[in-house]
């Protein structure tokens, strides 16, 4: 255990400071935050299975965080089952999706599974939208709140905690990969796909596997959300923007790293979060400044830091290290 | 009175008593009064976030005036709410940091949907102005209040006024009219015209012709639709439109000689803002819309002290923005002066509330009969029935040469080739950057937002007509490639993909967010004299600004072919995009081959968004739905080969029209989309491209 912690130091600041937070502070705003970098950090997490450890950018996960999060919202509303139940049912159709995405993953490469990842998820959208009958189509489904564990109705604290228990989960499948004969075996698929097939890899399989495994992850936390947001509609939840910003955070805190993800969406969240609510108050129009900031950061960032976060860090220990 | 709840602008509608909880005061010494406000401030729903924020400030400062709320003064704290997530996390913010007992807002059902969960859980009041999703207050949360018409009381009003006043006028009797249900796919357009459907059906048993849902935000043709709607003759039109698309069906309509007696709509936006006005100018006129007390409100129907505050409010909006107050304005405003007058009473901001808002229901009653008696009287005096479009002498020739049907499948292929003239326009810059350089540029959309927008500002400030302001888009927009390249693209040319996918991701953000602040997210419009200009052969009719376009399309795609093939430069490009490094060792400056390629993308989307800005609404938005078409066309057509991107963007638009017309605008897309993946998956080459051409500079 010591020798884990001391292995995975950064984790186990990020996680420990987590959760000693709400032990803390009871402020109700600063929780939410919290709540949306784990849960964030976690969707990016399961982004990186694939995007990072596999190599296939997907710009359509947002595919499986609306699968998740219908399931978990028609589970309660229409079936009145359980939103625990709710997100059984999403993981199986999320990895039904996921083979689909891991198919195309096999035929496309670069940004042509990029494009096809976001036709995936528009037409979920259009699907998602026109099932009226089913899913109340574009007026979306408001997830009602009971509180209990059972029924995912629990307050900010106890959301704190389901937060970090995803966020843990998918920081342990990413450590796995990055310990682990497959994890290596996906470095080589994603570093020279061929090279890795001569050597015996077999990399198809490999492929869809780390797309399905990202995909379920994907859809776990998107039935968390539908329960803590509450209101479930089709235009976000299968959006672009969503698929983006789960692959910027990566990008951003560092693609293939197990704690990039996590960095990146504190770094994200809170930027976002504290740059509107900054400029929420400045004269109506000039709102949109805040976007403006936020886009030139990601320029930015993209630009001179395109090994992310984790990057700096590591380049930080090596030079100490020869000092 | 049939149904009790529903009133418009100023009906608090259903209540429920709260539990009793102790009053909390953090605010009353201050002296001053803080209510929560959470709008749509960015994003594309901007347009009616600022007109809510508007109308909320011009209240604020009148209560103020008149000595604040519970003696105190009135303060604002805004918040931006663009999706749930953000709402949800600023009326946290709100409550906790601001400490507000009230939040007041939303617009948009979603939006209100998930804040108000938030504040029951914090046992804050919810005022809703805007939101009318019928479910919002009827979820058990006890918090929630709405002051605005919900949906089914839009859509029940609008099958009254149909069978009520139209009805006599037409001479039929209300099961004798057919209607035509066409609706933008949000949920403010499903909630209005489902409770519409359902009432015509049931209480009235109008003939329902046909259901048509199409998302506003991704329509560029309604040719289709109303082809269909031509054939099945209804008597009445129930169309719920947002803005773009309410122009668009108006304008096409009558291109198409559609010809319906009475059009019915509900809300402050589409046909019920003065942005439908604006576009359409006197041609705009014969539109039956219900909504907020529009101008046809008699203020002397009030009693004197509503007369004050509305005309005081009239006048502080006019000073403002120098128009009438849109629906937006008075939905906020009278919204916020409600709650003002029943905290006033109540002296107390908790779930207690509950009680003084019923207490104070019967004196709402009045005002809300004085407003029926003002849309009826409005509707008789405009003379309805006499019918929008059939006076006498005006018969369309396009009838007298037989049935409707003879000319519909010609036309659906005029349609066809027209909007792939203008997908063809669109993509022809992208084709040379992705398809030929292999550069992946997401914010193409808002370099053709920025041309659209040059075209309204050189229409606005010389009267300039788009077709001389092309001239001028070309050299200008080379430059701005040229800058944007220097500045944002360089750097990441030679990085992977998806440092470019979100290199690119973030300057659409940038850009179109400078669009909102600069120039606001209100709808635009370019009105050229020859933008209703149609063109005849037989039956078959043509938009005139569409063939230009078509044509241009086609002139500026084959100017690029040869300038490819025989150019030097051409030939440097294609070198470049088949071998990089190669072409270096050649002695080619690659950077600047780039450079230029990039220039000449960009001056060509530039001046496609000139050369559409007539047919489209100009906002800062306006880009996101051609970003993922031109894609699909310039992946269809094989990369980098401009004639089958040519060819492309007429297969999106033929699956567009074809599915738009046998299963209904609201699949459209999906067809395309299923055929991009196929097209993907089983010939990622395109359909006319080189095999393997896909694997180039990947």
């Amino acid at each position: 255990m010591i020798a884990l912690v001391r292995a995975r130091r950064g984790a186990a600041v990020v996680f420990g400071l987590a959760a000693l937070t709400p032990i803390l502070v009871r402020d109700a705003y600063f929780l939410d935050s919290l709540v949306l970098i784990l849960l964030w950090g976690a969707l990016s997490a399961a982004w990186n299975v694939a995007g990072g450890y596999a190599g296939q950018v997907s710009i359509g996960h947002a595919s499986f965080f609306g699968i998740g999060a219908y399931s978990a919202a028609l589970t309660v509303t229409r079936f009145g089952g359980g939103p625990w139940f709710g997100m059984l049912v999403g993981i199986v159709i999320s990895i039904g999706a996921g083979f689909i995405i891991g198919f195309l993953s096999n035929r496309l490469k670069g940004p042509y599974f990029a494009l096809s990842t976001i036709a995936f998820s528009q037409v979920l959208l259009i699907g998602v939208s026109r099932w009226r009958g089913f899913t109340s189509g574009a007026e979306g489904i408001p997830v009602p709140f009971r509180p209990g564990f059972a029924t995912l109705g629990l307050g900010h604290v106890g959301w704190v905690y389901m937060a970090l228990a995803v966020a843990l989960v998918c920081y342990a499948v990413e450590v796995y990969l990055e310990r682990s004969r497959v994890g290596y075996q996906l470095a080589g698929v994603r570093e020279d796909e061929d090279a890795a097939e001569a050597l015996g890899i077999p990399t198809r399989r490999l492929k869809v596997g780390a797309v399905t495994l990202s995909a379920a992850l994907t859809s776990v936390c998107g039935s968390l959300w539908a329960q803590y947001v509450g209101f479930v509609d089709p235009t976000y939840v299968f959006s672009v923007d969503l698929s983006v910003r789960f692959a910027l955070n990566t990008i951003i805190g560092g693609m293939g790293t197990a704690l990039g993800p996590f960095l990146g969406s504190i770094l994200i969240t809170s930027l976002e979060t504290y740059l509107r609510a900054t400029f929420a108050g400045v004269k109506a129009g000039f709102t949109g400044i805040y976007l403006i900031i936020y886009g030139t950061a990601l320029i930015l960032v993209v630009r001179f830091v395109p090994d992310g976060l984790a990057g700096i860090a590591a380049r930080v220990r090596v030079r100490r290290a020869h000092a | 009175m049939p149904r009790l709840v529903f009133t418009l602008a100023v009906a608090v509608l259903a209540v429920v008593l709260g539990g009793e909880l102790a009053p909390v005061g953090g605010q009353a010494t201050s002296g001053e009064y803080k209510i929560g406000v959470l709008e749509p401030i960015t994003g594309p729903l901007a347009f009616e976030g600022k007109r809510h924020v508007q109308g909320l400030e011009i209240v604020r400062d009148l209560i103020n005036q008149r000595g604040g709320v519970m003696g105190k003064k009135l303060v604002l704290s805004m918040a931006d709410a663009t999706d749930p997530t953000a709402a949800a996390t600023e009326a946290n913010r709100l409550i906790t940091r601001e400490g507000v007992k009230i939040i007041t807002g939303t617009f948009s059902s979603r939006l209100c949907g998930a804040a108000s969960e938030v504040a029951a859980r914090h046992d804050v009041i919810y005022w809703e102005s805007s939101c009318v999703d019928p479910r919002f207050n009827k979820r058990g949360l006890k918090n929630v209040y709405r002051t605005e018409i919900d949906a089914t009381g839009f859509g029940w009003y609008n099958i009254e006024f149909i069978a009520k006043h139209l009805a006599p006028r037409l001479n039929l009797k209300p099961n004798q009219i057919k209607v035509a249900f066409l609706s933008e796919d949000s949920s403010y357009g499903q909630g209005v015209t489902e409770s519409a459907r359902q009432r015509a059906k049931s209480e009235f048993g109008m003939q329902e012709v046909m259901l048509e849902y199409y998302n506003w935000q991704t329509l560029n043709d309604m040719t289709p639709t109303i082809l269909k709607m031509k054939q099945l003759n209804p008597d009445v039109v129930h169309h719920i439109g947002f803005g773009n698309d309410a122009v668009l069906f108006w304008r096409q309509s009558k291109e198409q000689s559609f010809l319906f007696k009475a059009l019915v709509h509900a809300g402050a936006t589409g046909y019920g803002g003065t942005d439908f006005g604006k576009a359409l100018g006197n041609d705009a006129n014969g539109v039956f819309a219900l909504l907020e007390p529009g101008p046809g409100f008699r203020l002397e129907a009030l009693r004197p002290e509503g007369r004050e505050i509305e005309k005081a409010f009239r006048d502080a909006v006019q000073k403002e923005t120098g128009t009438y107050p849109f629906g937006a304005h008075q939905l906020a405003g009278s919204g916020l002066w409600l709650l003002k007058l029943v905290l006033d009473r109540a002296r107390l901001d908790d779930q207690r509330l509950g009680r003084e808002v019923l207490r104070d229901r019967s004196e709402r009653q009045r005002p809300r009969a004085a407003l029926h008696a003002a849309v009826a009287e409005r509707a008789a005096g405009d003379g309805v029935a006499g019918g929008v479009h059939d006076a006498p002498g005006e018969v369309d020739p396009a009838r007298r040469l037989g049935p409707a049907q003879i000319g519909v499948l010609t036309q659906l292929v005029v349609a066809t080739v027209l909007l792939g003239g203008i997908y063809a326009l669109i993509s022809v810059g992208l084709t040379l950057i992705f398809g030929i350089m292999r550069v992946v540029n997401f914010a193409h959309g808002e370099f053709l937002m920025l041309g659209m927008y040059l075209a309204f500002w050189a229409f606005v400030a010389f009267t300039a007509d788009p077709y001389f302001v092309v001239v001028v888009a070309i050299p200008l927009f080379f430059v701005v490639g040229l800058v944007v390249y220097g500045l944002v693209m360089r750097g990441v040319i030679h990085a992977s993909h998806n440092v470019q996918i979100f290199t690119t991701v973030g300057l659409s953000t940038v850009l179109q967010n400078v669009a909102l602040v600069a120039w606001s997210g209100d709808f635009r419009y370019v009105r050229p004299w020859h933008l209703s200009t149609v063109l005849r052969a037989g039956s078959t009719i043509f938009n005139l600004t569409q063939v230009v376009a078509s044509l241009i399309a086609v002139a500026l795609t084959l100017t690029l072919v040869a300038f490819m093939k025989w150019t030097h430069a051409g030939r440097v490009m294609r070198a470049t995009a088949q071998d990089r490094d190669a072409a270096t060792l050649m002695g080619i400056d690659t950077d600047r081959v780039y450079r230029l390629t990039f220039a000449i993308g960009i001056a060509a989307v530039g001046a496609a968004g000139v050369l559409v800005a007539p047919l489209y609404s100009v906002y800062p938005t306006a880009g996101l739905q051609f970003v993922l078409l031109s894609y699909v066309v310039v992946v269809l057509g094989g990369l980098g080969d401009m004639l089958g991107a040519m060819i492309g963007s007429l297969i999106v638009a033929a699956v567009e029209v074809a599915g738009s017309y046998l299963f209904g605008a609201a699949w459209k897309e999906i067809f395309y989309f299923i055929l991009f993946i196929l097209v993907l998956v089983f010939r990622p080459a395109g359909l006319f491209g080189q095999r393997g051409a896909e694997t180039l500079g990947v």
